[in-house]
């Protein structure tokens, strides 16, 4: 897959700073996602997410992971703080090389460019998305 | 009067809310979005005593701002972000709006922080926008 961004070097400390995460390399992709599971695991609207390489993801701390059957039928487990509850990372059992990184973590996100909003079937009126493309679900080849 | 319920994304933490929020409000601070892992938080906060909760919450203590200990809670199962409450306003309880089962009722009042809102986060321009408190 094309990078959209090639080198890229994010750090990040959970909320307590029991945790941390470090990521090194390109971005492949960067998109929202209104999926109700997305919802309540973030407490907002929707999830802010960007791909790296998992083999380019550094994580220290105590984490605990939580997983549940995806829409696609694939596994998607969220790695959270256990002191603190701040999602480090994600990942499906889809593409088991793909770290999902939640956006906000990072202080600087001025690198981050959504270019699609997937799950837009279950988007609450109430929030706001960029003028992006907008997909039912997943995005046809993503 | 209508009852508002949610739960978080395992079920093991579950609520109820009587009553109409005291306060609906969405912040890009810092803190707000690495909670979070967006561009921002929103919340409606209510009368403590108008809210029932069921399960037991983890939770995390923060210093705000202006000085006042936050005290966030989340399911210590999924990880889902649920309730905050701060010294400074001892009888409210914020509900993370994403928890509610039908969240339709919910529009921001105010929006905090935009100081720090990231451009690629758009927001309503028909709030009242504050850059910071």
């Amino acid at each position: 897959m094309k990078p959209k961004l090639d080198t890229l070097e994010l750090e990040a400390d959970c909320a307590c700073g029991a945790a941390s995460i470090a990521v090194k390399g390109p971005i492949y992709g960067m998109f929202l996602c209104c999926c109700p599971d997305c919802q309540l695991m973030t407490g907002s609207g929707h999830a802010s997410v960007a791909i790296a390489d998992s083999d380019n993801v550094r994580l220290t701390g105590k984490l605990s992971e939580f997983s549940r059957l995806a829409a696609s039928g694939a596994t998607f487990t969220r790695h959270f703080c256990a002191n603190c509850g701040t999602t480090l990372l994600g990942g499906t059992s889809r593409r088991t090389d793909a770290a999902l990184l939640p956006v906000g973590l990072f202080r600087d996100q001025s690198w981050f460019a959504p270019n699609q909003v997937i799950f837009h079937r279950s988007h609450q009126k109430w929030d706001i998305l960029p003028d992006i493309p907008k997909y039912e679900t997943y995005r046809e080849g993503l | 009067m209508s009852t508002k319920t949610g739960h978080c994304h395992c079920g093991a933490v579950h609520f109820e809310v009587t009553g109409e929020p005291l306060r609906m409000a969405q912040c890009h601070c810092n803190a707000c979005r690495r909670i979070t892992g967006t561009g921002h938080n929103v919340q409606a906060f209510f009368k403590k005593s108008d809210v029932i909760i069921h399960g037991v919450t983890s939770t995390h203590d923060s210093v705000s701002d202006k000085g006042n200990t936050r005290i966030r809670h989340f399911c210590s199962v999924c990880g889902s972000r649920m309730f905050s409450e701060n010294t400074a306003a001892p009888d409210a309880i914020g509900i993370a709006v994403g928890e509610f089962d039908d969240s339709s009722w919910f529009k921001p009042q105010v929006i905090l922080y935009n100081a720090d809102r990231p451009a690629w986060d758009p927001i309503d321009p028909s709030v009242d926008v504050h850059e910071f408190m």
